[in-house]
């Protein structure tokens, strides 16, 4: 066993390094099956070399070592392709901390592109997820998806096609994303349920929504404390094309950033045009469009709080709200020619939380907010910044551990 | 005297004409299945090696209409700690087999689940036998290995394999993408606690063995009293149900045909569900990230309906929701997502992810069963 697996290290050395790629797209089943061996093979410090070329898998990879690095020649060089894939939920798994995956694509998987399940000290650096033939329900939902991960960092990453979220953050802690581009998703980047990130430098363009931080019921962990800045979110307004019943079903096309039930965020300094329901949506989990929302466990917070909203660059965008309601609004109050403000809120709030330090702060050149008043049927739409006027606390920047 | 004469006897019956078993570390597994001596190839029949038990569960996992066998080797002079709800606390040593298999009619894979239990049942003229699957207990833990057929021995493939067949249906054909899953899949289900990663037995809990031996009447648990390899406590032990039963109530998919009380259908649901879901759907499992439960203990009556699904909107679905809102709508089969992850066999919604290609009908029927026999809305 020792030996063999020496042998096909020396392998996969001399072929990332020495042999002529497969340029042809050919099957290269001995790779294949080399890299599978690799992956449940692995002991703590193996770089797994991935050489240039199409490499085709019709079943899943999972990966359960700590420590591993799967290391490709570029994002547009070392492709894994899962077209034709029979079996398994994802194209690449991983239930392992100390993970680094660097410079490869995951392709047209059925399922999710690279789930990375529970891990400490996660690094997606230079990974393309794509579903090639572009938008469409029947693509796998996530791309880039960590869950329950903690010290994480995707950067310099592209997301594209996914029927649910391009690079998905879900129930973690001490997350950063930055540099990386989001195209073509239901919704660009979503951070959901985590604890303490930074979404930075990020592209998010021709999606549905552009970045999402939301809260999900039902999970042990509610998430807070996410900044978003320094990020282009332009013309998100893709339809929708998730699968109903989804939470990203929900998102209107055209919704620039979306922020459900979270708290404690802050949105600085980015670019935001263009997104033609409105370039911010701040919404309980009331309005979102999801199910079961007359029913919530009691200890779920469904009210976005604390939210601080400051030196954006806003321009164009709200001129055509994917829903009915939200374009009502949009003729009755600023007529057939206008468009919605620039920051949209359905206006429900905790009644147990009405101080100033919990309310959205808008300290913005002018940007304005509009108070649809969700609880009413939108009865009573409102551009009154009087309770926004206000600013919050800055966030703590989040240092990542060394990897 | 009389107890050691009756364990001596039936050491005697188990010990049959078989090998004796060998236990390698985990530097040094062998490349033939033959080597371990637990489950060989005799000309047309599978021979189970010395002081090596064949066992059967209540309801047992899905997996494609394949018949199992299974089997438990514990080292001489060492035993298990019984536990009524987790898995038996078994030794270091001991190795656990299960053998994969069809049925062959007419070139074509037939379904095989109805298996006896029995090896001396299986005429390898006839059947096909695919894969044998064993968890080793080291030391270290328990390692999973997944073993080959090829003629008369099977080969350790650590990456698994896919196969393709054709398996015939009642008036159909269709095209089976068998799995052997990898080592690490294995631990896709094995691994019932995903934070420490540790590979565990599922079936060998008190739940799923209380029942009798496939080759005599005796309880499988109070056999393993009898040849002194666990101590049982006194009292009624937990029991899942029993599938065959409950295969047989189903017929062809007529639900309305029960002639059952709502309990057993719940039982027979919420065993099913333990076996086929649970391992990954428990608070400490793979899919814990969805807040769904459905290990027994998370689905009876005293537990968080919305935890059990009822009312529950997905969290990370995809198009696993297959459209519909909640994962169990009560009384509406039909619009809950934890039937239709049983109906679909598109690879990125089916459940279980791993080891189900086709739709297990009977399974679907009876969890249909008790969603339609469930109250409540959700509004």
């Amino acid at each position: 066993m020792r030996a063999t697996l020496i042998l096909l290290s020396i392998g996969l050395i001399l072929s990332g390094c020495g042999q002529q790629p497969e340029s042809t797209g050919k099957p290269s089943a001995s790779f294949e099956e080399s890299f599978r061996l690799a992956l449940e093979t692995a002991s703590s410090g193996d770089v797994i070399l991935v050489p240039a070329g199409t490499h085709r898998f019709n079943r899943s990879l999972t990966l359960n070592t700590d420590g591993v690095t799967i290391r490709g020649e570029g994002m547009d060089k070392s492709i894994l392709s899962f077209a034709g894939q029979v079996a398994g939920a994802e194209g690449l798994l991983v239930n392992a901390s100390d993970f680094v995956i660097e410079d490869i694509a995951i392709e047209d998987t059925k399922g999710d592109a690279l789930k990375i399940n529970e891990g400490k000290n996660i690094v997606v650096r230079r990974v393309r997820t794509e579903w090639t033939a572009g938008p469409a329900t029947e693509n796998g939902a996530y791309g880039i998806y960590p869950v329950q991960t903690e010290n994480t960092l995707i950067e310099g990453s592209v997301a594209i096609g996914a029927s649910d979220a391009g690079i998905y953050v879900g129930q973690s802690r001490q997350v950063v994303v930055r540099d990386s581009r989001a195209e073509y998703n239901v919704a660009g980047i979503e951070i959901e349920n985590t604890i303490h990130a930074d979404v930075y430098n990020n592209v998010a363009t021709n999606n549905t929504g552009g970045i999402l931080v939301f809260n999900m019921p039902q999970i042990n962990q509610a998430g807070h404390s996410t900044r978003v800045y320094n990020n282009r979110i332009v013309d998100n307004n893709t339809p929708n094309f998730a699968i109903p019943g989804t939470a990203v079903s929900g998102v209107p096309a055209g919704s620039g950033m979306v922020i459900n039930s979270n708290d404690r965020v802050e949105i600085f300094d980015n670019d935001i045009k263009n997104n033609q329901t409105a370039n911010i949506l701040i919404s309980s989990y009331f309005s979102a469009n999801f199910a079961g929302q007359r029913e919530l466990a009691e200890e779920f917070d469904p009210y976005p709080e604390t939210i601080y909203i400051y030196a954006n660059r806003f321009s164009g965008g709200g001129e055509a709200p994917d829903r009915a309601a939200l374009e009502q609004v949009r003729i009755a109050l600023f007529g057939e020619d206008g468009h919605l403000p620039d920051i949209v809120w359905d206006g429900i709030q905790n009644p147990d939380k009405l101080a100033p330090e919990f309310a959205i702060c808008v300290n913005n050149d002018g940007a304005q907010l509009l108070n649809i008043d969700g609880a009413n049927e939108n009865k009573n739409p409102v551009v009154d910044m009087s309770g926004h006027q206000c600013d919050h606390a800055k966030l703590p920047v989040i240092e990542l551990a060394e990897i | 005297m009389f107890r050691n004469t009756l364990i001596a006897l039936l050491l005697g019956v188990l010990a049959g004409c078989g090998q004796p078993v060998s236990f390698f570390d985990a530097q040094h597994y062998p490349a033939k299945l033959s080597d371990w001596g637990i489950v060989t190839r005799s000309g047309n029949r599978l021979v189970l090696g010395q002081d090596v038990d064949t066992y059967d569960l209540n309801t047992p996992l899905f997996s494609d209409y394949a018949g199992k066998l299974r089997t438990l080797w514990i080292p001489p002079g060492e035993s298990a700690v019984f536990d009524a709800d987790k898995t038996l606390e078994l030794p270091v040593g001991t190795i656990l087999s299960k053998t994969f298999f069809y049925d062959q009619h007419n070139g074509q894979l037939i379904r095989s689940d109805q298996f006896s239990g029995n090896p001396a049942d299986l005429d390898l003229d006839r059947t096909l036998i695919i894969e044998t699957r064993l968890l080793v207990h080291q030391p270290h833990g328990w390692d999973a290995l997944p073993y080959v057929w090829d003629g008369a021995d099977a080969v350790l493939k650590i990456t698994g394999d896919l196969q393709t067949f054709e398996f015939k249906q009642t008036d159909s054909s269709i095209v089976l993408n068998y799995q052997v899953p990898s080592k690490n899949e294995c631990a896709g289900c094995h691994a019932t606690d995903h934070t420490s990663g540790e590979n565990q037995p599922i079936g060998m809990k008190a739940r799923h063995l209380n029942r009798p031996h496939p080759l005599e009447a005796t309880n499988q648990l109070d056999r393993l009293s009898q040849r002194g390899l666990i101590r049982l406590p006194a009292g009624d032990l937990p029991a899942n149900a029993r599938w065959s039963d409950a295969q047989l109530h189903v017929g062809d998919r007529d639900v309305g045909d029960w002639e059952v009380s709502d309990r057993d259908v719940a039982h027979r649901a919420r065993s099913y569900l333990d076996i086929n879901c649970g391992h990954c759907h428990n608070p400490r499992g793979a899919a814990d990230t969805s807040g769904l439960m459905l290990d027994i203990a998370s689905t009876g009556p005293a537990a968080n309906r919305r935890a059990m699904g009822v009312c529950k909107p997905p969290i990370a679905s995809g198009g696993g929701s297959g459209g519909n809102l909640y994962s169990i709508v009560p009384g509406k089969p039909a619009q809950s997502i934890l039937s239709y992850r049983m109906r679909t066999t598109d690879p990125a919604d089916r459940m279980p992810e791993i080891g189900r290609t086709l739709v297990d009908a009977e399974g679907v029927a009876v969890v249909d069963a008790w969603l339609a026999g469930m109250s409540g809305e959700c509004l």
